[in-house]
């Protein structure tokens, strides 16, 4: 059955090619640049201009009429891709990230350009392309503390994929948990004295991965601050309220509860997380 | 590392010049050198910044196609990197294949970590000590390897390797006999993982199964920190000076994680499809420490001073890790589609630790020699946790002009936690069982008017129960967007979005509200000019009551940030020369006031159409209104040469 859907789908590429070759007698310049990209039509079993486009017969036949040919936009666009881009479709799989705004893959891809300025066929470098609909994300990381979108650094789809995923907007690691750990990989854990990261939280508990005001990309300006409003009892019982932080905060050694807690992404080795 | 590095380095370089004479090759390179210049307080500059003078890559790019029937060892090469030299971080990306043959992927990054931070972690900041306790000056190299074989239509095996490693020294703190001291750290955590496994397609069913080996060695080798030997806290205790003399502590860990991964997308039919995942991972760690001090020294838990401690550690995790998911979705006709979806994340946890101390001449707070005194303390910590996500979506699209959608989730969260007698330091409250439900909806829509499209999207979420003070009762959010532009003449994108978060549950109180609002314009009046112009706000208003850890009365927790940012650039090409410039300007006047201004400037000219020079200038210049000493203004000049052909 797999041998015959392979030569059935050769047989349907090696049509369209032929059928293709009269798209190029007006579109030549754009024929030239497809035949250098990885969609060009010279290769066994890669698409054609009939591939994405359809049947030009009534499109030929009515003086390049574009309203006669299939363009593909939006997620009918989006469609087109997908038939041969399975694990992408994959990965779209039931996260259309991207559907409510009606952006598909021609918003970010460019098709036909060969030795595009950008890899993945980007139209234009990744968080520029993100940062045009999401300006409000791309302000946040103008704060002093953060990660660093610069040269070299992170990238939106470092940690996004706009594709959709197991973890909506955000990636899963290798192991399905949360992106954060496939750089800062030694905080993944586990440990015999875990803290908030996977118990009852995550790292966005108390970090801002986009920007921050606060030193340490934190939630909070006062790290006595941050703890306290977990740490802290009144009546019920909720985790981590008990034990409530005893010390007396008017001295400066005990206002900076890193300095004693230092292992506050977990410990194996001190249940007060000193070491 | 250096090995590594040149090896990656020298196999990229490789592969691209055995394509570079092919006949459809593109290259680009620009490379220079900065000079960075720092006035004010240089280790926040390179806490946020981290440049430094010396040679940079800018930009490398080689993309290589060869369409022929033979096209050698590679018909598809693209090798980006930038970054490397002076930057704080570089990363390379090197794709490659042959049709039917191979797809290599291979993915490096590096980043220089630095922080040393004036105020945090200082306890000795009013005695005018700077910076902080914490600083580390490390690198974080990762390495990302993919070779799929695509050699038969519905098969592709798979074989991948990821490397993370993470070293350098750094300064922390210990607390022990009554002081905390500060000490040195050199540390070297690695993580790697070998996969297999392979991708499978046909025309209705397509998928993963792949096999990972995970595997984490760290190492932590600690000793005092020249001077610290006399601890953060002058006086004695108890009549007696509290100094430590000497101090080491080596930590290895290792975990162990095989990882199973399996997707699937089935096609059931032309207008049904079928989704389901499954992620199982089973981390088992162990952890050896010993730890050897001597001093003069206070232990309160045994009431005795010492004069020496030798501990060691011997710990053990256990953590399986399980995440399921099953999908359905329905094309309902040309307009509607309907997902409906069920996802499980089990995870668990069994600590143990034993700690063995042997504390050295004590002598009891009277007066009495009491010799050696061992501790053993064995703990064991345990967690299960269980969430059962269910959701169901319906997306309308292409009714005229409009489009909505909406969804609704449950999210089923079930915790249990094991209380331990060796972490007792309260009785009561740190074990317990937790169930909360949290319900979610979303509906929204959109007007596209062709110039113009207009978005809306609100959304709540409700939940019947709290596991932690910070976990909200009720959330609700609203956005909005509208992206207005003519042609690529202007562009005009606004958003807004506002969000409110409160639980007003007894003994909780936690009131939030945050908005952010952004305008941006963007004018093209001819295709060498490019103007923009945008403004940001974020605000965000937080309150929860807490205890006065020394007199337990309540009070009020009150964060609030309040920022503005305003930024320009343009972008002018005249005959040869390219002007790009930006500057932007973001001042909050919340919790933790400050401002921090960003100016870029770039020339570059064609010298030939292969060969360009660019000079650049960048400044950035902080200030925070409560700690001036935190302050700093930084240049960076930089001239670089590019090359294309």
């Amino acid at each position: 059955m797999v041998l015959g859907v392979g030569l059935a789908a050769a047989q349907a590429a090696n049509d369209d090619r032929e059928a293709s070759e009269a798209c190029a007698v007006c579109h030549d310049t754009v024929a030239a640049e497809l035949e250098m990209t990885v969609h060009s039509p010279m290769r066994a079993g890669t698409p054609s201009c009939v591939t994405c486009h359809g049947d030009g017969t009534k499109h030929m036949d009515n003086d390049g009429d574009p309203s006669m040919i299939n363009i593909p936009t939006g997620a009918s666009g989006a469609a087109t891709c997908l038939e041969c881009h399975g694990q992408i479709q994959q990965m779209f799989a039931g996260r259309w990230a991207h559907g409510d705004a009606e952006v598909y893959c021609g918003s970010c891809h460019t098709i036909h350009s060969p030795h595009n300025a950008q890899p993945m066929q980007l139209v234009k470098a990744a968080n520029d392309l993100c940062a045009q609909c999401h300006p409000s994300q791309a302000g946040s990381f103008e704060k002093p503390f953060g990660h660093d979108l610069d040269l070299g650094g992170v990238q939106c789809i470092s940690c996004h994929d706009p594709h959709g995923g197991g973890g909506g907007s955000l990636k899963v690691d290798s192991s399905g948990e949360i992106v954060c750990y496939s750089c800062h990989a030694e905080k993944r854990g586990p440990f015999v004295f875990p803290h908030v990261n996977g118990v009852a939280g995550t790292c966005l508990s108390c970090h801002q991965p986009h920007g921050s005001v606060n030193p340490m990309a934190l939630t909070r300006s006062r790290v006595d601050q941050l703890c306290l409003e977990c740490h802290s009892v009144f009546d019920g019982s909720t985790l981590g309220s008990q034990p409530p932080s005893f010390h007396n905060l008017r001295s400066p050694r005990y206002q900076n509860c890193t300095t004693c807690h230092v292992a506050v992404h977990g410990s194996n080795t001190s249940p007060l997380l000193e070491k | 590392m250096k090995t590594l590095r040149l090896a990656i380095a020298a196999f990229s370089i490789l592969a691209a010049a055995t394509v570079v004479s092919a006949q459809s090759t593109a290259f680009d390179i620009e490379f220079g050198y900065q000079n960075v210049d720092v006035s004010g307080n240089e280790n926040m500059f390179m806490t946020q910044i981290n440049q430094d003078s010396g040679f940079v890559l800018r930009n490398l790019s080689v993309s290589y196609f060869d369409p022929s029937e033979n096209p050698g060892f590679a018909d598809r090469l693209r090798l980006d990197a930038s970054g490397f030299g002076g930057n704080p971080a570089g990363r390379l990306h090197l794709q490659m294949g042959r049709d039917h043959t191979y797809r290599l992927n291979l993915f490096y990054q590096q980043f220089k970590t630095f922080s040393a931070l004036p105020a945090f972690a200082n306890p000795l900041l009013d005695d005018g000590v700077m910076p902080g306790q914490h600083t580390w000056d490390r690198t974080r190299d990762i390495l990302d390897i993919r070779l799929e074989l695509p050699l038969w239509a519905a098969i592709t095996p798979v074989v991948g390797y990821r490397w993370n490693r993470y070293d350098g020294p750094g300064l922390t703190t210990y607390h022990v006999g009554g002081d905390e001291f500060q000490i040195s750290s050199d540390l070297e955590q690695t993580e790697s993982e070998f996969y297999l496994g392979f991708d499978f397609a046909t025309k209705a069913v397509q998928g993963t199964l792949t096999q990972g080996w995970r595997d984490f060695d760290g190492t932590n080798n600690q000793g005092l920190a020249p001077g610290a030997g006399a601890g953060n806290n002058p006086g004695s205790l108890l009549g007696q000076d509290v100094e430590l003399d000497s101090f080491s502590r080596t930590e290895k860990t290792s975990v162990s994680t095989p990882v199973t991964t399996f997707h699937i997308t089935a096609r059931a039919s032309d207008r049904i499809r079928l989704i389901g995942s499954y992620v199982y991972a089973d981390a088992d760690g162990d952890t050896n420490m010993s730890e050897m001090l001597a001093g003069s020294l206070v232990s309160f838990q045994l009431a005795s001073f010492f004069r020496g401690l030798d501990q060691s550690v011997e710990s053990n995790t256990s953590s399986p890790f399980q995440r399921g998911e099953a999908r359905a979705e329905f094309d309902l006709g040309d307009h509607v589609d309907l997902k409906v979806g069920y996802e499980f994340r089990d995870r668990e946890l069994d600590g143990w630790a034993m700690i063995s101390s042997l504390f050295m001449e004590t002598m009891s707070f009277s007066g009495y020699e009491q010799g050696d005194i061992v501790s053993l303390v064995e703990a064991q910590t345990g967690y299960t946790r269980k969430d059962q996500i269910g959701n169901l979506r319906v997306d309308v699209r292409d009714i005229g002009l409009f489009r909505f959608w909406g969804q609704f989730v449950v999210d089923d969260q079930d915790l249990d936690v094991s209380q331990d007698v060796a972490e007792i330091v309260l009785p009561y409250g740190q074990e317990g069982q937790f169930n909360r439900k949290v319900d979610s909806y979303e509906v929204g829509g959109m007007v596209d008017l062709g110039s113009a499209k207009i978005l809306l999207d609100l959304g709540g979420q409700s939940a019947d129960d709290i596991i932690m003070r910070t976990d909200f009762n009720d959330r609700s959010y609203v956005r909005g967007r509208v992206d207005w532009s003519i042609g690529r003449l202007f562009r005009v994108l606004a958003t807004a979005e506002s969000i409110d978060t409160d639980n007003q549950s007894s003994g909780v109180g936690y009131d939030a509200t945050t908005t952010h609002y952004a305008l941006d314009f963007t004018v093209t009046p001819v295709d060498n000019f490019n103007l923009g112009l945008a403004w940001d706000n974020y605000s965000t208003d937080s309150q929860i009551p807490y205890r006065v850890p020394q007199t337990l009365d309540p009070a009020m927790s009150i964060y609030t940030e309040d920022g503005d940012m305003y930024s320009g650039n343009l972008r002018w090409t005249i005959s040869i020369v390219t002007l790009s410039a930006a500057y932007s300007t973001f001042e909050n006047t919340g919790s933790f006031p400050l401002k921090m201004d960003h100016a870029t400037a770039r020339v570059a000219v064609d010298l030939t159409k292969n060969i360009a020079v660019a000079g650049e200038y960048e400044n950035w210049d902080y200030s925070e209104n409560l700690f001036s000493a935190a302050d700093y203004n930084a240049d960076r000049w930089g001239l670089y040469l590019r090359y294309r052909r």
